[in-house]
């Protein structure tokens, strides 16, 4: 099934012309989507909470904040840094 | 029904142009310093460096924003919480945040299994091969921190 997946994938991106670029078209898109939540959450159209009322709902306790920062900064040291 | 329990008090028009003028300049900040640090070659000091300080400033950021919202913030308009309507509408709007990010998730994962002859589609793998998607990940990077910092931390557990 994955292999299937996985195929299926790089075949798309032959088809596009390069696999790299469904990739960043993924990436893109699921950026895109997170901004267009958040900005309907504050804009309060619908009842959609932003980012701000999770982190408050979910992430509340002092430990569980600690917790979810160190994977922000591990997060940021992956993707940046080494 | 809305989820958000407090109401804010009506801002003069100077706090609010303040107000602006701050997110347009923390804007302008995120934006000068991703594209500033797309630029560096990954592995170096400098690289370094600017990640993490650019993580200490959203930190102090946030942590300044939390004191500032928390000494202007009204009383909650409703002292009871929130409605049951309303809980069942915030843990809908929360599956929808979820399953993007389960899929982003899933995406990344079968990334990892793609063929030794392919390029890795992992989110590592292609902020390393174009600028332009490591600015926009280095200033989402610094947007989420910003947010774990800003928002505020319960103190004690809700009765």
């Amino acid at each position: 099934m994955i292999r299937h997946l996985t195929c299926a994938g790089g075949a798309l991106g032959v088809v596009i012309g390069s696999d790299k670029a469904i990739g960043l078209l993924f990436w893109v898109t699921v950026i895109a989507a997170v901004t267009t939540l958040e900005v309907i959450a504050r804009a309060g159209h619908r009842n959609l909470p932003s980012l701000a009322d999770l982190i408050e709902r979910y992430l509340p306790h002092p430990v569980v904040r600690a917790a979810a920062i160190g994977l922000w900064l591990y997060a940021g040291w992956h993707l940046f840094s080494h | 029904m809305e989820i958000r329990r407090h109401r804010e008090p009506p801002t003069r028009s100077g706090s609010r142009s303040g107000r602006w003028l701050a997110g347009l300049a923390g804007a302008a900040l995120i934006v000068g310093s991703s594209a500033f640090e797309s630029g560096m070659p990954l592995g170096t000091w400098r690289a370094r460096f600017m990640t993490f300080g650019c993580a200490l400033a959203a930190a102090v950021a946030g942590t300044l924003w939390r004191g500032f919202r928390h000494q202007h913030r009204a009383a909650p308009s409703s002292p009871a919480g929130p409605s049951p309507t309303a809980a069942r509408s915030h843990s809908r709007g929360a599956l929808v945040w979820l399953s993007v990010m389960v899929i982003a998730a899933v995406w990344d994962v079968l990334g990892l299994l793609t063929p030794p002859d392919k390029h890795h589609l992992t989110l590592s793998a292609l902020v390393l091969a174009y600028q332009a998607l490591h600015a926009l990940v280095f200033a989402v990077w610094l947007i989420a921190g910003w947010f774990l910092f800003a928002v505020p931390i319960r103190r004690r557990a809700r009765a």
